[in-house]
């Protein structure tokens, strides 16, 4: 198998999303881009797993490939027990309800003619559902992600604000009662002042329909705040699989540790704020070409960390920790960040 | 009398006790408990009082007193007579780097502890000493070879002293004595100004505790590389007092109750070491049972040839110095027997291939050790023998039991990795029985974090009964 292991999956619980040796390549005039290079998930019910991942990992290519939009060059998807890959198209349609899309971009998901009360049921006029009760339900639907119904009923979206369109969208997606939410990226486009409104949003929303969610970002404090679970992907690889509660202190892949090593400290939040823009790892060299991914372990050529057997055998995702899952030939307890650290700890000398 | 070393440098940093009583209470426990037990063969107390007047270095274990194996490690102004009537009153001019590490962290030298000759016994019984007694029971041997050591800490005369390895001699006695003993890394310590014979690869040095964290804090303090080491041991991603008080992550472990040489182990040696392997299901690791899967034979070919090289080329070179031939009281039996064997037998083909044969083995359990983070195993495979057991006067005994005592140790000599003895619990005749951990070449710190993982677990008692 091409994946990173399995040993993350849940095989004896009830399972709401399983994604099996998704594999996902590009073929282009000068090779093929290996976007996703055999990811394993399951989601819970109710849960969120939140994928991390700096710019151009593969978590875009993984979050499209879950939804079959395309399908991926290889693996399969369990919705619940509907298995999506070779589904004909109307089932495939009907199966794809169940599973909806928040994109990044909130502005142009939407078509920019209608009016919201026409956007957020798009999906249902597909399915000839809503006739009968459609301005209630529209008037529902926007009230419950924090919109006034009389105020944005008659507006289009370029007279609303980015906050507001994602709301829409997401007000869109959530009037196809689904069952997977796969949000990506879905507030990096907004003020960071609008971005945890949306993610309280998005938080109520995962309770209230009782929802699972698959949350991808690149921006730590983000995906750790609102998921139960976090992956990390490195150039469509798996790193690690671990709780977000303790996140920092516990994540012990060395790439996970670079992206905690970004992210602003407290300290720092105070002169620049911590902003989607702090890409994880720019101040790193540069994410080696997907058409030619280094052997054994994807991350090697930047990890300190890195031996021969690095280059020569890939890394299997091993349970280190109860629920913690890393890639990773040699992880290394000790490597936390220090000012998380026990100091007792590392005292040698305890006055007992 | 303090837990360990730290809890000592600890009392004296504080006030509570001076660097000058710990001293004189060790050299007063070594003049009431020498004698019987016979570990320490030289003494420089009035040098060690005079070193604590003028000020001690500052380091983290200022006031801790210690004793240094009567063989591979120089003593300026004491004899290092490798428990050996050949080398008997060879008195040393320099300190090797070792001790001056040990100096410079603030400890003080109070003397030498006995080994057998050339350190080529699982017992301390040299003729030229005498036999070393186990704390534990008079009538059993301490283990060896650093059993005179072994013998001193378990007895509480110091709370941690130095031993040399080179199949089992800091892990076996720390097995027979209920101690804690880790052989580091090949490469990891420095033997300087010793230049490296064919066994310096095969051989480490380290010291034999009562706890987890003074093995680990040792281990800083004097692991450093010297600039020119033939041999260097990956570098450690931080502090081993810090890895060993970092609990590990889950480990896969591999348990092994059977000799790869097919030989004889005891049941309640097996029972020792389950009792080790359930503690470490415990605690969160996951234990599975193999088999170790090296090639016993050219294991054993490959160290008897190196163990046998540097014996012929440290015997020619001391009768070089005295300038005489070898004569029949020089060696001990079995030692004369071993050289005789390889003086009539050696051929450079063969050292040639004994250095091929250990790297294969290293292969080997390389292999393994991709499957496993670390191999569990009993330390002796039979319960302590007493004295007389190993006795060296017998060359056909020895020839027949020595392997015995050394089989599930001397690989790890072969191969250079990392290796510890743990305390795993007493034999019915109350004798202290050890668990064996190996880990690949550079895993001290996992081996320190399990080790310190089991010992708060299930505490070991650090004393042998009539020394508390
Ligand atoms: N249609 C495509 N054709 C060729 N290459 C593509 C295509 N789509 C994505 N890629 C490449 O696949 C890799 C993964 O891209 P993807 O968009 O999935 O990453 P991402 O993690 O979502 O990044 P970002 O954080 O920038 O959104 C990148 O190298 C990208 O250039
Ligand atoms: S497997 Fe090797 S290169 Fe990859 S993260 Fe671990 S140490 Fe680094
Ligand atoms: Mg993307």
């Amino acid at each position: 198998m091409a994946g990173s292991g399995t040993a993350h999956l849940r095989t004896d619980r009830e399972r709401s999303l399983v994604v099996d040796d998704l594999v996902v390549e590009f073929p282009v005039t000068h090779g093929t881009v290996h976007a996703v290079s055999g990811l394993n998930l399951d989601l819970l019910p109710g849960e969120t797993l939140g994928i991390l991942g700096e710019s151009g990992c593969g978590k875009s290519s993984a979050g499209r490939a879950v939804m079959q939009l395309p399908p991926p060059t290889s693996g399969s998807v369990h919705l619940g027990e509907v298995e999506l890959t070779g589904l004909k198209a109307r089932e495939m349609r009907r199966a794809r309800a169940r599973m909806q899309l928040v994109l990044q971009d909130p502005v142009s998901a939407l078509n920019p003619r209608r009016k919201v009360k026409d956007l957020v049921v798009e999906g249902l006029e597909i399915w000839g559902w809503a006739e009968r009760r459609r301005d209630t339900f529209v008037d529902e639907l926007l009230t419950s992600v924090g919109l006034d119904p009389e105020s944005v009923r008659e507006k289009r979206p370029h007279e609303l604000s980015g906050g507001q369109c994602q709301r829409v969208c997401i007000a869109r997606a959530l009037a196809l009662d689904p069952e997977v939410l796969i949000c990506d990226e879905p507030v990096s486009s907004l003020d960071v002042s609008v971005q945890a409104q949306i993610l309280n949003l998005l938080e109520q929303a995962r309770e209230r329909y009782g929802l699972s969610m698959v949350f991808i970002a690149h921006d730590v404090a983000v995906v750790k705040n609102i998921s139960d679970r976090v992956l990390v992907m490195y150039l469509g690889k798996t790193c690690e699989v671990l709780p977000s509660d303790g996140l920092e202190r516990n994540a012990l892949h060395p790439y996970t540790r670079l992206l905690l090593a970004s992210v602003p400290s407290e300290a720092d939040a105070d002169r620049a704020p911590a902003g989607v823009e702090a890409a994880p790892g720019s101040k790193a060299v540069e994410l080696p070409s997907p058409l030619d991914p280094p052997s054994g372990c994807r991350f090697r050529t930047r990890c300190p960390l890195a031996t021969d057997r690095c280059a020569a055998e890939e890394p299997r995702l091993r349970e280190l920790r109860p629920g913690q899952f890393v890639a990773c030939h040699h992880p290394d307890p000790t490597l936390a960040d220090p000012t998380l650290a026990d100091p007792t700890l590392a005292d040698p000398t305890p006055e007992e | 009398m303090y837990d360990d070393a730290i809890a000592t440098a600890a009392a004296i940093r504080s006030g509570e006790v001076s660097a000058r009583e710990v001293v004189e209470d060790a050299i007063g426990r070594i003049e009431k408990d020498g004698p019987t037990l016979n570990a320490v063969v030289a003494e420089r107390f009035e040098r060690a009082l005079a070193e604590v007047d003028s000020g001690l270095p500052a380091g983290p274990l200022q006031g801790v007193p210690t004793l240094v194996k009567d063989l591979g490690m120089q003593v300026a102004g004491l004899p290092l007579t490798r428990g050996s009537r050949l080398w008997d009153g060879d008195v040393q001019t320099v300190d090797s780097e070792l001790v001056r590490r040990y100096r410079a962290a603030g400890m003080v030298v109070l003397g030498m502890t006995n080994s057998p000759e050339l350190g080529k016994n699982a017992s301390t019984e040299p003729l030229l000493h005498g036999p070393t007694r186990n704390p534990w029971s008079t009538a059993h041997s301490p283990g060896g070879s650093s059993g005179g050591a072994a013998a001193a800490v378990s007895a509480g005369l110091v709370p941690v002293a130095h031993g040399n390895d080179g199949g089992g001699s800091i892990r076996i006695p720390a097995s027979a004595c209920g101690l804690f003993g880790l052989k580091p890394s090949r490469g990891r310590v420095t033997t300087y100004p010793v230049a490296g014979t064919l066994a310096a690869p095969l051989s480490a040095n380290h010291v034999l505790t009562r706890s987890v964290r003074d093995s680990a804090l040792l281990l800083d303090l004097s692991s450093f590389p010297m600039p020119g080491d033939a041999f260097a041991a990956p570098t450690p991603s931080s502090p081993f007092v810090e890895q060993a008080a970092t609990a590990p992550l889950r480990l896969r472990i591999g348990l092994v109750t059977r000799r790869a040489d097919g030989g004889v182990v005891s049941p309640e040696v097996v029972a020792a070491v389950r009792r080790t392997a359930a503690l470490c299901e415990e605690l969160g690791h996951v234990v599975e049972e193999t088999e170790l899967a090296y090639d016993a034979d050219l294991a054993m070919s490959g160290f008897a040839t190196l163990m046998g090289v540097s014996l012929l080329a440290q015997v020619q070179h001391r009768l070089a110095e005295l300038g005489r031939e070898l004569r029949d009281d020089d060696l001990e039996p079995f030692t004369r027997m071993i050289h005789d064997h390889y003086l009539a037998t050696m051929t450079p083909v063969q050292v040639y291939d004994a250095n091929a044969a250990v790297q294969q083995v290293g292969w080997q359990l390389g292999a393994q050790l991709r499957e496993f983070d670390l191999l569990l195993t009993p330390t002796l495979p039979l319960p302590v023998p007493e004295l007389g057991v190993l006795d060296t006067t017998d060359p056909s005994v020895m020839w027949e039991r020595g392997g015995d005592y050394s089989s599930f140790t001397a690989v790890a000599n072969a191969t250079g990795m990392p290796a510890m003895s743990l305390p795993a619990g007493l034999d019915s005749a109350g004798l202290p029985l050890g668990a064996h951990v190996i880990g690949d070449l550079g895993s001290e710190g996992t081996l320190l974090a399990l080790a310190t993982q089991l010992e708060s677990a299930a505490p070991w008692e650090t004393l042998a009964p009539s020394y508390r």
